[in-house]
């Protein structure tokens, strides 16, 4: 920019002053520490629960950084009302503030030239309408918000009513202001092309005369007019645009900013408006309290209330997790036994460890050599020892593996797929017969009666629980303590005396005085 | 190498001493664990409830009823499959004794207690209309597991340094320890505010049952700076209990607001709020006008009806059961069931807030597309321009 007129005219002008720039820095560094802490209060529950330990924490400072950012806002609006009044600059300010009919002109030529109506866009003055309605509504904005403020924290004070009134006003005006400092502000200084990415005059305060001949021709001419500013040299056009000239690393970094901070307020716009128009749409679905929350994945969503919680403390193992869930499961569900009444429970608790076709199909219905094997419900591995302390939640299920020819195929795995998937899709749409037919094909790998429980728990048991991973105490406590005797006399089982605490202490007592040992 | 394998299986046979009996140990005098330890052991009832049998002995253990056995609560017990079993009846005598006066101990005065609040079922000959609808003690009681206090923070934990003090008397160090987590797991409240909320949220935001005992839902409560308090973990933010049952009140015998005795009974309310008789102070100087005026005020309209649109509740029926009494035109209509209980101030008082909330939410919407407009077609302008050149 040619600086060496020879009549010494500066070719920019300062357009905002020391003192202008210091309560512009203000209300712009309260109004984000007040958007931030404001928000925090409305954004939705699951985040808010994410802080956990450190909530009350950040809930204290959020509270004191709003008030002190409150008071601090306040104070910049005071001082400047003191700068307009007493000041020269000040009062400039303000009388070039103030709306003027010609404003109302402007609008419409502006517009008109948007369309493409007119030429060219009207020549504004030193605060053209679009500044002028954003420091008015500023104005207002600030007065609005501060009172519903004030009132809010001086809640003991106030009716209800009064205080309903202040939070509703409180947040709209705050949408509304952060709005449209996103749409209105934020564009005319950063993404506005010529602006891009940022206009300095917030820092420097300085505008070129080619910057103020495009948007204030008024002040421009008026300006040359009174021998103030040099006028633009028409034959330089360092000023119009930057394209051709080399970027440096400084402004692509600033062009990588502004972007990023275009995508940002985009998302908080969204956010913005999802709370204006959608505020409350709360799940109608309680929440569950943190420590029995875990059930809630395990019972069919929807389920009464009285399920939620369960007296007798549950923990994750009731949550039977199967990375690839077998094909029974997906319409029989994880408890699917609920014929006969006397041990459905029990045949349920089965389907924690072992595969529905370790019962449902009978060796002798398939064809090649069957084993039991174990495999990892989450990586689908084989697993060759279990954790016996682990009361049947181990991980793993065990599965029986048919091996003909060398050929080995796990039976809990579907062989027919894309008939079932298609079964499931079409269900509906089919006859009662013709599901039942669909049904018999689905099922043809299982076998017509289903291992009875002595089968296995017996002296002799169906499947031989050592070659299958178990250790010969648990595989012979399969027979003797644990199940057999029960499940024989199960229809008229009473209380053994085995389970009567006062029996077990005799029998203990005995024990111990055979082996001529202390009875204290 | 062999020398390592030794060693691990020498290293692994020690582990595995003192790992399993641990477990082997547990207490279970009765013998219920042979069974009841499997996760699994459940079913669904005809509902699709399920009812699930299985019981974490070790857990049990750490609970406040770790050392009543299964039978003092579950009577009828004897046959396998428990097809005589009564269902549990906390108001029993239990054959445990009452150490301060040795008989029978029963929580039957608690549950005499909640039976004469609001919260009661009424007698077997008169039942309160819906009962159904009342709580029973399991709806808000679990078996707790002990959080005993470590210290004056209130820490979770045993204080080791207390029990040592128990220990130097009392040698059974098990007995001392649970005799220590008995009272101390008492002394701060068993479940967080966040889940206390929950809890009673539960029913009380259920428009539908609300209505049946002609009381507000209370899902407004979740609109309340209290509650964004209490999300956020501030232990000085009022739950539903810190109102509804503070410091003199219990929470088995709460009444009605309209009960004298209600420390949310109109002419207590200032004094509620003030809470100066609690160790915190909540509005000391609450006047009467901030203690006045309905707290848990139904929904205020349009943003929930346009919340169940949303919610894909587009059927008039869902809708008029949720929310028809909010419906703007319903509420600005004098006439109206929900706002007909109320008095003139209020129902000036409701519209003046609606009318604000829908000339904001239309002034915003206004001056904010305007605004969008404006800068689009200076943007395409820009664009055009630079296109020319």
């Amino acid at each position: 920019m040619n600086t060496q007129k020879p009549n010494e005219l500066p070719s920019e002008i300062v357009r905002l002053n020391a003192q202008e720039r210091i309560q512009h820095l203000l209300t712009f560094v309260t109004f984000v520490l007040l958007v931030i802490t404001g928000y925090m209060l409305r954004m939705p529950e699951e985040f808010i629960l994410k802080f956990g330990d450190w909530g009350e924490t950040i809930f204290y400072y959020r509270g004191i950084t709003h008030r002190v950012c409150g008071v601090l806002m306040i104070a910049t609006g005071l001082y400047h009302v003191i700068y307009l009044v007493a000041s020269k600059s000040g009062r400039s300010f303000m009388f070039a503030m103030i709306p003027v009919w010609k404003d109302v002109v402007d609008i419409f030529q502006n517009l008109a030239y948007y369309l493409g109506l007119r030429d060219a866009p009207p020549k504004f003055r030193r605060f053209d309408y679009r500044e002028k309605a954003e420091y008015l509504a500023l104005v207002a904005g600030t007065i609005i918000i501060s009172v519903t403020g004030v009132f809010l924290w001086t809640e003991v004070y106030w009716s209800k009513f009064v205080l309903d009134l202040s939070i509703l006003i409180h947040g709209m005006e705050a949408i509304l202001a952060t709005l449209a400092i996103i749409v209105w502000h934020f564009y005319a200084v950063h993404w506005k092309p010529g602006q891009f990415p940022m206009s300095n005059v917030w820092i420097d305060g300085k505008m070129s005369n080619h910057h103020l001949k495009e948007e204030h021709a008024v002040q421009y001419e008026q300006m040359v007019a009174d021998g103030l500013l040099a006028p633009v040299d028409e034959s330089d056009h360092s000023g119009h645009g930057h394209s051709g000239h080399h970027k440096t690393f400084g402004r692509r970094l600033g062009e990588m900013m502004s972007l990023c901070t275009l995508i940002f307020c985009l998302i908080v716009s969204v956010l913005l408006l999802k709370i204006l128009y959608f505020p409350s749409a709360r799940s109608i679905t309680k929440m569950q309290p943190a420590d029995t929350g875990k059930f809630v994945g395990f019972v069919a969503a929807g389920q009464a209330k009285k399920t939620d919680t369960h007296f007798h403390n549950i923990d994750d193992t009731v949550k039977l997790t199967i990375a690839k869930q077998p094909i029974c499961v997906s319409c029989h569900g994880t408890l699917p036994h609920s014929k006969s009444p006397d041990i459905r429970s029990f045949l349920n608790m089965h389907n924690y460890f072992m595969a529905c076709e370790t019962c449902h199909v009978r060796r002798a219905d398939v064809k090649g050599e069957v084993a039991y094997l174990w495999y990892d419900n989450m990586t689908e591995e084989q697993v060759t020892v279990i954790d016996e302390s682990k009361n049947g939640y181990y991980g793993a299920r065990m599965v029986p593996v048919a091996t003909l020819n060398g050929d080995t195929r796990r039976l809990d795995k579907a062989s027919n797929p894309g008939f079932i998937a298609e079964y499931i899709a079409q269900k509906d749409n089919l006859t009662p017969e013709e599901q039942a037919e669909a049904k018999v094909i689905l099922h043809k790998g299982m076998s017509k009666k289903p291992l009875q429980c002595t089968e296995c728990h017996s002296r002799e048991p169906y499947i031989d629980f050592v070659s299958a991973g178990y250790s010969k105490t648990r595989a012979d406590s399969l027979y003797r303590t644990e199940a057999a005797d029960m499940i024989d006399r199960y229809m008229k089982f009473y209380l053994p005396t085995m389970f009567d605490p006062d029996m077990i202490k005799e029998q203990k007592m005995k024990e111990l005085e055979l082996e001529n040992r202390s009875t204290d | 190498m062999k020398k390592h394998v030794a060693l691990c299986i020498i290293a692994w046979t020690v582990l595995a001493l003192f790992i399993v009996p641990a477990s082997v140990i547990a207490a279970d005098e009765e013998g219920c664990a042979i069974c009841h330890k499997y996760s699994g052991l459940a079913r669904l009832d005809k509902t699709g409830k399920i009812r699930l049998f299985y019981v974490n002995n070790d857990m049990y253990k750490n609970s406040v009823h770790g050392k009543v056995l299964c039978r003092n609560c579950h009577l009828n017990l004897d046959i396998i499959p428990h097809t005589d079993a009564k269902k549990v009846d906390c108001a029993t005598k239990c054959h445990l004794k009452e150490p301060s006066t040795d008989v029978d101990f029963s929580h039957g005065n608690l549950y005499a207690e909640v039976n004469d609040s609001i919260h009661g079922k009424g007698t077997e000959g008169s039942p309160k209309k819906f009962s159904a609808d009342m709580p029973g003690c399991t709806d808000c009681h679990l078996n707790t597991i002990y959080k005993p206090v470590q210290g004056l923070d209130q820490e979770a934990g045993i204080s080791r340094n207390a029990l040592r003090r128990c220990i130097g008397c009392h040698t059974q160090k098990e007995w001392a320890s649970r005799y220590y987590q008995h009272f101390s797991h008492r002394l701060h409240r068993s479940r967080t505010a966040v889940e206390t909320v929950n809890l009673c949220l539960n029913c009380h935001q259920d428009a539908t049952m609300m209505k049946r005992h002609d009381l507000p839902a209370t899902a407004n409560y979740r609109d309340t700076y209290h509650w964004k308090g209490v999300l956020y973990g501030d232990h000085n933010m009022p739950d539903c209990i810190s109102c509804h049952a503070p410091v003199g009140y219990s929470v088995h015998s709460l009444s009605s607001m309209q009960d004298p005795k209600s420390p949310v009974y109109m002419k207590n309310l200032q004094r509620t709020c003030a809470s100066t008789e609690s160790s915190q102070e909540c509005h000391p100087n609450a006047s009467q006008s901030f203690a006045s005026g309905k707290i848990h005020q139904t929904g205020l309209g349009f943003d929930e009806t346009v919340a169940a649109f949303v919610r894909g509740e587009t059927s008039l029926e869902e809708i008029s059961g949720l929310n028809k009494d909010r419906r703007l035109r319903d509420l600005m209509d004098a006439d109206a069931d929900d706002v007909s209980a109320m008095s003139e101030q209020e129902r000036f008082e409701r519209k003046v807030y609606i009318l604000v909330k829908w000339i904001y939410t239309l002034l915003i919407t206004v001056v904010i597309g305007g605004m969008l407009i404006h800068q689009l077609m200076d943007f395409y302008r820009i664009v055009q321009n630079r296109k020319k050149h």
